[in-house]
């Protein structure tokens, strides 16, 4: 299954944050690494849709806050990371040999 | 002797000035430079004079300096940082207890309620009334998370801005592709609609 360009995002900062990451977390990344001036609505949209999609794994936990939340912390599953490898795998070969500063080798 | 002494003056105001421009850490060693010029010199400068003179700086620099940003929470804290710079070469050049000390006091105190990152309540009930469940909390709760770091970053009033902001789109994510499900379901009706008279006619 193919994967949108903010998915590619979400799920490879999800990857940078390390399992059982919250949203925040992901976004923070997200907007800090990529410098895109993304909604965190629309990032945790995202995160939902990955979870329906099973790329990601989601754990709630009651009552995790001083407040008595309940949170939900992600975690970017197998069939999410080779999907991520599909896709990275992808660009990079569309990408080879034309872009400047693209990858240098052509991906097996 | 009057000359000399407006001289010195001159020369310590530059200094100071020069110092603000660096930074409060700059300030503290260029006074403690001033104190040991003062020390092997007959003739010091006296206490009132430097006290009118640094109260100029508070108020006419630090102005200058505060107004390059029209962030209030930043320019509160650059208020601070330089009276309270001011304040320490004041006190290190042998000045007593002085309205800039008592300023800077006051600023400190001002500040300290600007640190604190309450996010705003109204926004909460917006999520948990357009947002089912869990997910409305577990909404909150990061974006309180992301309003902590975004108020040390842009300060409460560029924090809060944020946080509504967010909120907002927050909503319109969630219910946006209902909102395209529903809005193809009413065009698709209407073209049926369309077609049909388009073939009769």
């Amino acid at each position: 299954m193919m994967l949108g360009k903010l998915e590619e995002m979400v799920l490879l900062s999800l990857l940078r944050a390390g399992p059982k990451s919250p949203a925040s977390k992901v976004y923070e990344i997200l907007t800090e690494r990529a410098q895109t001036e993304k909604s965190f609505g629309s990032v945790y949209t995202t995160l939902d849709r990955l979870v329906k999609k099973q790329f990601i794994t989601e754990k709630q936990v009651e009552n995790a806050d001083k407040k008595g939340r309940t949170r939900r912390y992600f975690t970017i599953s197998a069939q999410g990371t080779q999907a991520l490898s599909e896709s990275m795998q992808a660009t990079n070969a569309l990408a080879y040999g034309i872009m400047p500063g693209g990858p240098v080798e052509v991906p097996t | 002797m009057t000359s000399s002494r407006d001289d010195k003056i001159d020369a310590l105001f530059e200094r100071t000035l020069n110092s603000i421009h660096q930074s409060p850490s700059q300030i503290k060693i260029d006074s403690g430079v001033f104190l040991a010029d003062r020390s092997s010199q007959s003739n010091a400068v006296p206490s009132e004079e430097l006290r009118s003179l640094l109260e100029e700086i508070a108020n006419n620099v630090i102005r200058d300096k505060t107004n390059v940003t029209k962030n209030k929470a930043q320019q509160e804290t650059t208020r601070v940082r330089y009276s309270a710079a001011v304040k320490t070469l004041f006190l290190e050049t042998g000045g007593h207890n002085t309205d800039v000390e008592q300023e800077a006091e006051q600023d400190s105190l001002s500040v300290k309620p600007q640190a604190r990152s309450s996010t705003p309540k109204n926004c909460e009930y917006l999520l948990t009334l357009f947002i089912p469940g869990s997910k409305a909390d577990d909404i909150i709760g990061n974006l309180e998370e992301l309003h902590e770091g975004w108020v040390k970053k842009f300060g409460k009033q560029r924090a809060d801005r944020s946080y509504h902001v967010q909120v907002c789109l927050a909503i319109l994510s969630h219910w946006s592709s209902f909102i395209r499900h529903l809005a193809i379901a009413v065009g698709g009706m209407f073209g049926l609609k369309y077609l049909t008279t388009l073939f009769r006619g």
